[in-house]
């Protein structure tokens, strides 16, 4: 750490703290001062070392086996707020193994800390608007940027990954809708993370069922897992009295919370209905005929134009940019399809609904580039998400049309001749003429 | 009194359309030996001189020295109501509210009288000493007119380039530069067309396009231009008329730092 930032960061939290009498939590002054949330966090220790006496830290304590009450349930890895730094102590001796002790946030001592989210909200919206969250921040701030879920995203629309697709599944349950709607094969994988979520449901002796998440690129009948699923169901039928004790137990860290709307579960079910119509062909992934896999494609795509979008539809989408683009992405790989279909038969697809197809297509296309790289939102649990979005394609165009722009210019800028003239300045008659 | 009558109104005509788009209201100062008008433009970057003298008159009497304070673009309208071959008269009174145009048929019976507002307008008369110019270009109007509707398409400033064999119309525009170089020529059979150039020393100077696209409105008065520049001084263009002239006084541009 420089000298000059600590000094920086003393005349900020004393003026935010002290004098403003407004928190201050480790990733604004991270941002603040463009230094890694671990210097941050040294920072406000720093700080509060000296100035005891005017402010109060809130610990963020990380640790095992913390245990609430003395017959508490003893959990994994906790990490615990603590408000009230006389309590720490306390808090301290509920953990067997602490990992780490660190200053969350610093408040002036007679601020009501009771609104701790409102402290953290206001914070992070502080933060946020300070700097972009792009690569270089990242590193700057000491993040470790996650997996780019984009990539796993184009890797499923091309190489038909299945274990994209679960991700995709989980990860963003939005993004299925457009993805159900469309492509045969794409509704085909999705099929599959169904029955693995069912699975961890149910027992966990079904470690015969293939993992598609672990293997992306093997394939695995349907039939035969949808053989052993209608195994599955009966078996927890007949066990269910004895299985859902079992279930509770499972402590709640293991199992991932995975947020499906409701609101999208109709389609599931239709493509399960249209998957099960084209079982046949499934067992020869290799060369799926193109025609009927096309025909599906045009099926799942007209039916686009069926859905009614309500409001609060269109809101979730318009909240999670990511999707969007993974469903104009795979419009656009559908479009590919169409046209290759469409020379193959033109009497699927009536013509206008095409056009629509390629006006809907050409809109998406331009709304692309206006798409920011990395995208920062509040989930419904209050989490900061971060969402890395894959870089459109027309930029590249973009910045080739700038280029051409500045080349343009700096031509003229060297040819000296047009700004030899417009440099000139006129003069007025008045300078070489007297008044009679 | 004033009393003038033109043999054709072409003349006062062409005098008004060459001057209204640079000038909008001007004096037009009658005295015995003809009409003289001398204004300047808003920006007092262009200067018009025009002497109409008794000679373009067919019939021209004027007593004293009147002043008509004419708005150009009422006269121009009114102008244009009669044919080119009618015969114009203009009456004035001596301290004249209004100035009487009549035109007269000169095949039928049929006599225009327009009556126009004057007005009262202050002009500071500017004082043009005899000039020397350094070089004089003689030219077809219609041939300079066409050279700057050409080079004003490039850019906002045309550039006159002296040299003793040659005149150089220059213009360097952000998308591309354009030179019109014109040798001196004699066309002994047809005068109006030739091309002289005389030159006491190399001139190189920079004018409004704007301002030389509005002299070459004058181009149908002659049919050849006369260009006097000299040495960070005021060019002249001068269309001579059958009995007078239009002269146009240019201020050229110069460098910012100079």
């Amino acid at each position: 750490m420089v000298m000059g930032v600590e000094i920086e960061s003393e005349r900020f939290l004393a003026n935010r703290v002290l004098v403003d009498g407004i928190s201050v939590t480790y990733k604004l002054l991270s941002r603040k001062l463009d230094v890694s949330i671990s210097d941050a966090k040294k920072l406000l220790y720093g700080f509060y070392q000296s100035n005891k006496d005017k402010v109060a830290p809130i610990y963020l304590i990380a640790g095992y086996g913390y245990s609430e009450g003395s017959e508490g349930l003893k959990t994994g890895l906790t990490v615990r707020l603590i408000r009230d730094a006389s309590k720490l102590e306390e808090v301290k001796a509920k953990f067997d193994k602490i990992e780490s002790i660190q200053v969350f946030a610093l408040l002036p001592l007679q601020n009501d800390i009771s609104e701790l989210n409102n402290v953290i909200q206001t914070n992070n919206d502080e933060a946020i608007s300070l700097a972009a969250l792009d690569d270089k921040n990242y590193v700057k701030w000491g993040y470790i940027s996650g997996i780019s879920y984009t990539e796993e995203i184009s890797d499923d629309v091309q190489g038909k990954s299945q274990a994209a697709l679960v991700a995709e599944s989980k990860l963003s349950p939005a993004v299925k809708q457009p993805v159900t709607a469309k492509k045969h094969d794409l509704a085909k994988e999705k099929e599959s993370p169904q029955p693995t979520k069912k699975q961890n449901l149910g027992e966990d002796t079904k470690s015969a069922t293939p993992e598609p998440a672990k293997k992306p690129f093997v394939y695995v009948s349907r039939k035969n897992q949808q053989a052993q699923q209608q195994q599955q169901q009966q078996q927890q039928q007949q066990q269910a009295p004895a299985s859902r004790p079992s279930n509770r137990n499972v402590p709640a860290a293991k199992t991932h919370p995975v947020y499906t709307s409701r609101k999208i579960k109709p389609d599931k079910v239709v493509i399960s209905n249209d998957v099960d119509e084209n079982e046949d062909d499934d067992m020869e992934v290799d060369d799926i005929p193109k025609k009927t896999k096309n025909a599906k494609n045009n099926k799942d795509l007209l039916s686009l134009f069926d859905d009614d979008f309500d409001d609060e539809e269109n809101a979730d989408h318009t909240s999670k940019s990511q999707p969007i683009m993974v469903s104009s992405e795979t419009v656009k790989d559908e479009k590919e399809d169409l046209d290759d279909q469409m020379d193959v038969d033109n009497e699927d697809i009536p013509n206008p609904r095409d056009e629509i197809l390629e006006n809907q297509q050409e809109e998406e296309e331009e709304e692309e580039p206006e798409q920011p790289k990395v995208t920062t939102e509040y989930d419904e649990d209050g989490y900061l998400v971060t969402k890395a979005n894959k870089k459109p394609e027309k930029k590249p165009e973009k910045k080739q049309a700038q280029r051409k722009k500045t080349q343009t210019a700096s031509t003229n800028t060297n040819n000296g001749g047009p700004h030899n003239t417009n440099k000139k300045k006129q003069a007025s008659l008045m300078a070489f003429f007297g008044k009679k | 009194m004033l009393e003038g009558k033109f043999e054709e109104s072409s003349l006062m005509k062409k005098v008004v359309d060459a001057i209204k788009d640079s000038v909008k209201l001007c004096n037009f100062n009658c005295t015995e030996h003809g009409v003289t008008v001398q204004a300047v433009d808003d920006s007092r970057v262009l200067l018009i001189s025009l002497l109409i003298g008794e000679a373009s008159f067919e019939e021209y009497r004027c007593d004293r020295n009147i002043t008509l304070g004419i708005d150009l673009e009422s006269f121009n309208k009114i102008i244009k109501n009669g044919n080119s071959s009618d015969f114009l008269t203009l009456i004035a009174e001596d301290s004249p509210d209004n100035v009487l145009i009549i035109f007269e048929d000169k095949k039928k019976d049929r006599v225009s009288e327009y009556s126009l507002k004057l007005m009262d307008l202050d002009s500071d008369f500017l004082q043009i000493d005899d000039m020397e110019f350094d070089a004089t270009i003689t030219m077809p109007s219609s041939e300079f007119a066409k050279i700057t509707r050409d080079l004003k398409t490039l850019s906002e400033s045309l550039q006159i380039i002296v040299t003793k064999e040659n005149v150089k119309f220059s213009s360097d525009g952000d998308f591309g530069t354009g030179n019109v170089v014109l040798k001196g020529f004699v066309d002994m059979d047809k005068p109006d067309e030739s091309i002289k150039i005389d030159m006491a020393r190399p001139i190189n100077l920079t004018f409004g396009a704007k301002y030389i696209a509005d002299i070459v409105k004058g181009t149908s008065l002659s049919e050849s231009v006369t260009i006097k520049l000299a040495d960070k001084s005021p060019a002249l263009f001068e269309y001579k008329l059958p009995s007078g002239f239009l002269r146009f006084y240019l201020a050229p541009k110069f460098d910012e730092e100079e």
